[in-house]
C-alpha cells in the first residue's frame, strides 16, 4: 500500500506552544515575520485541533483542562486558532444538513475506496498530498482496499439510499472486485503478475483474463489462479470457500511461503462448483455450488442451510454495528437454516434468544456475548 | 458584571481576607469572569457545539461558583469554574442523548448538528469549497475526517477501520481539518499542502 503520505505528525507539543507564544524580542522586518509566522500558525492550528478533538470526545481530565486554559490564554494566536478551528468544525456540519448533503458525504466516503480508479485528469492534478497518480503509472502497483464497517443508522432512518453494504471497486487492470463490509484485500500488480491477498472477509472478483499476466489470489495459504473467471471468495471462522461463477480457476493449497516443497497439484474448479477448505483440513474439498446462495450477500442477503451459528454470526458480524461474540460451544454449534438480511443484521442478532435456547449478554463493551440459556428459563419478553 | 454572594454563607475565605468577605468573593468572581470568560465560552462551544447551550452552561457555572460556601484562592476558583462547567456540559450531553434515544428509539445516538444555530453553519459557496477541498485530500485523510465529523465515529474506531494507530487517525483528522480551513481561507491547494506538510 502506498503509505507514503509525506505528512508527518508534528511533534510540536503543548509546552512548545506556550513558549512559542512569546514574541521574539528582536525587531523584525514585517515580511520576514510573515514567512516565519506560517509554521507558527499551522502549529497553533494543529494544537488547536488536538485540543478540540479531546474536548469534544470528553477525554479531558481535570488537569488537562487546566493545561488547556493555560494554552489558550497564553497566546492570542492560540486563541484565534482554536476559535477558528472550532468555528470551522461547527460550520462544516452544514454539509450533512440535508438529504443531498448525506449523499455528498456518502460519495466522499466512496471515493476513498476507489483510490486507484483513474481519476479525471483535472482531479488527478489536484490530488497533491498523496501522489496516487504517480503510483498508478508506475510498473508496480500496491495498495490495500478496506471495506468500511456499516455506518451507524439512526433507527428512524429508512435504508433507502443508505450506504451500499457492498463496495464495488475497479482494479487497475479493469478487473472488478465487490467487497463485503469489514473485508480487506491487498493488491499488488507487477508487470508479470496480478497478485491479490484477501486478508479477511468476503469478496467477489470478476477478472479480465490475461495469460501473460496471471491473476493470483491468496487467502491464508490457499492460492487461487484464474483461468478467465468470475468467482466469489468467502473467508470466515476458519473456513475458506471459493465459488466459481464463470470460467474456471485452479486452486493450490499448502504453504505458499515454504518455496516449492511438497507442491500439491492444483484442483481445477469450474463454473457452478465450489471448493471449501477448513484451516485444519489437509486439502480443499470440491463440491457442487449453489451459486445464487453464495452470491446473495451482494444483494443484501446471507443464506444458510444447516450452518452452525458460530459461522453464521461470524458473517453477520461484518454487517452489524454491535458484533456478537459466541461465548460457548453449544450455543455456537446450533444449526441455522434461513436468511439474514444484512441491513437488519443487528435486529437479527437481537432476535436469537426468541428462536434458540440462547441469551445475549452485554459485556459492558462494544460487543454482546451469545451464551446458552440455562434449561427451564424462558426467553426474555421482547 | 457584579456577583453577589448569598447571605447564608458564614465561613471566612481562605485568601488574605478583605474586611468584607462577601465583597471579596464577588470581586474575585468578577475578575475571574473578566479574565476567563472568553476561555470558558470557547471551551463550552467546543464541548457542546452550540452557542445557546454554551451560554446557559456558563451562566449556571457562575451561579454555582457564587453559591460556594468556602471560596478559595483565585486559582482554586478558576479550576472550580471550569470543572463545574465541564460537569454541567456532560449533563447536557447526556440529556441530549436521552432525548435522542427517545426520539429514535434506537440503540445508538449521535451528537448531531441539529443543535447548531444556522448562522454558525457554512453557506453554500463555502460548502462547495469544503467539498472540493475534501476531494483533494488523500483517501485515508478524507475518510478519517468525514467519518469523524459527519458519522461521529470515534478516533479509536477510525484507527481500527483504517488499520492505523489512533494517533495517526487523529493526525489524519487534524491535518484534513487544517487543510480544508486553509482552502476555505483562499489558500490554493499547492500552498495549503505545503503548509500542512511542515
Amino acid at each position: 500500500m502506498t503509505k507514503s503520505s509525506g505528512i508527518t505528525l508534528d511533534g510540536g507539543s503543548r509546552s512548545e506552544g506556550r513558549s512559542a507564544g512569546m514574541e521574539p524580542s528582536t525587531a523584525q522586518k514585517s515580511n520576514a515575520r510573515d514567512i516565519k509566522d506560517v509554521p507558527q500558525a499551522i502549529r497553533a492550528m494543529d494544537e488547536a485541533m488536538a485540543w478540540l478533538m479531546r474536548i469534544r470526545d470528553g477525554s479531558l481530565a481535570e488537569r488537562d483542562l487546566t493545561e488547556w486554559t493555560v494554552w489558550y490564554e497564553s497566546d492570542d494566536r492560540n486563541k484565534r486558532a482554536f476559535d477558528e478551528m472550532q468555528k470551522f468544525w461547527i460550520g462544516a456540519g452544514a454539509l450533512a444538513a440535508n438529504a443531498s448533503g448525506r449523499k455528498r458525504i456518502q460519495s466522499l466516503l466512496e471515493e476513498g475506496s476507489n483510490g486507484l480508479q483513474a481519476p479525471p485528469a483535472q482531479r488527478r492534478a489536484k490530488r497533491v498530498l498523496l501522489p496516487l497518480a504517480v503510483a498508478a503509472s508506475a510498473a508496480i502497483v500496491a495498495f490495500t482496499i478496506h471495506a468500511l464497517a456499516p455506518r451507524l443508522l439512526g433507527a428512524g432512518s429508512s435504508s433507502v439510499g443508505y450506504p451500499p453494504l457492498v463496495r464495488e471497486t475497479l482494479l487497475p487492470d479493469g478487473s472488478k472486485v465487490d467487497l463485503a463490509p469489514r473485508s480487506v484485500i491487498q493488491v499488488r500488480y507487477t508487470p508479470t503478475e496480478r497478485r491479490v491477498n484477501l486478508r479477511t472477509g468476503e469478496a467477489y472478483f470478476s477478472v479480465i483474463h490475461d495469460p501473460a499476466r496471471p491473476f493470483v489470489l491468496s487467502v491464508n495459504d490457499l492460492l487461487v489462479r484464474d483461468v478467465g473467471t468470475a468467482f466469489n471468495i468467502h473467508d470466515s471462522n476458519g473456513r475458506t470457500v471459493v465459488t466459481v461463477v464463470k470460467g474456471a480457476i485452479d486452486v493450490v493449497s499448502g504453504s505458499t511461503s515454504s518455496g516449492g516443497t511438497a507442491k500439491a497439484t492444483p484442483i481445477r474448479v469450474t463454473a457452478g462448483e465450489q471448493v471449501g477448505w477448513d484451516r485444519d483440513a489437509r486439502r480443499p474439498v470440491l463440491a457442487k455450488a449453489d451459486v445464487a446462495r453464495a452470491l446473495a450477500w451482494r444483494e443484501g442477503r446471507l443464506e444458510y442451510v444447516a450452518q452452525p451459528l458460530s459461522s453464521v454470526i461470524a458473517d453477520v458480524n461484518r454487517y452489524a454495528h454491535r458484533p456478537v461474540v459466541v461465548g460457548d460451544e453449544s450455543a455456537g454449534g446450533i444449526l441455522f437454516t434461513g436468511t439474514v438480511f444484512t441491513r437488519t443484521a443487528d435486529e437479527w442478532m437481537q432476535s436469537l434468544p426468541n428462536e434458540f435456547p440462547v441469551e445475549l449478554i452485554s459485556n459492558g463493551g462494544a460487543s454482546l456475548v451469545l451464551a446458552s440459556r440455562p434449561a427451564g428459563q424462558t426467553p426474555p419478553a421482547p | 458584571m457584579i456577583f453577589r454572594r448569598p447571605r447564608s454563607s458564614h465561613s471566612p475565605p481562605r485568601e488574605a481576607a478583605p474586611a468584607d468577605a462577601d465583597q471579596g468573593h464577588a470581586r474575585a468572581l468578577s475578575s475571574l469572569f473578566e479574565e476567563h470568560n472568553r476561555t470558558l465560552q470557547s471551551f463550552l462551544m467546543a464541548r457542546l457545539g452550540n452557542e445557546q447551550e454554551a451560554r446557559e452552561v456558563a451562566q449556571e457555572a457562575y451561579v454555582r461558583l457564587l453559591q460556594l460556601h468556602q471560596p478559595g484562592t483565585v486559582s482554586f476558583l478558576r479550576a472550580y469554574l471550569f470543572k463545574t462547567a465541564a460537569n454541567l456540559a456532560v449533563d447536557r450531553i447526556r440529556q441530549r442523548a436521552n432525548r435522542e434515544r427517545l426520539d429514535r428509539s434506537g440503540p445508538e445516538y449521535e451528537l448531531v448538528d441539529r443543535a447548531s444555530p444556522d448562522r454558525r453553519l457554512m453557506a453554500a459557496e463555502e460548502l462547495a469549497i469544503l467539498e472540493q477541498a475534501l476531494r483533494e485530500l488523500p483517501p485515508q485523510y478524507r475518510r478519517a475526517f468525514v467519518l469523524h465529523r459527519f458519522e461521529d465515529w470515534s478516533t479509536a474506531q477510525i484507527a481500527k477501520e483504517l488499520c492505523v494507530q489512533e494517533r495517526m487517525a487523529r493526525n489524519y483528522i487534524s491535518r484534513s481539518a487544517i487543510y480544508c480551513k486553509l482552502r476555505l481561507d483562499g489558500v490554493p491547494p499547492s500552498e495549503a499542502t505545503a503548509r500542512v506538510r511542515t
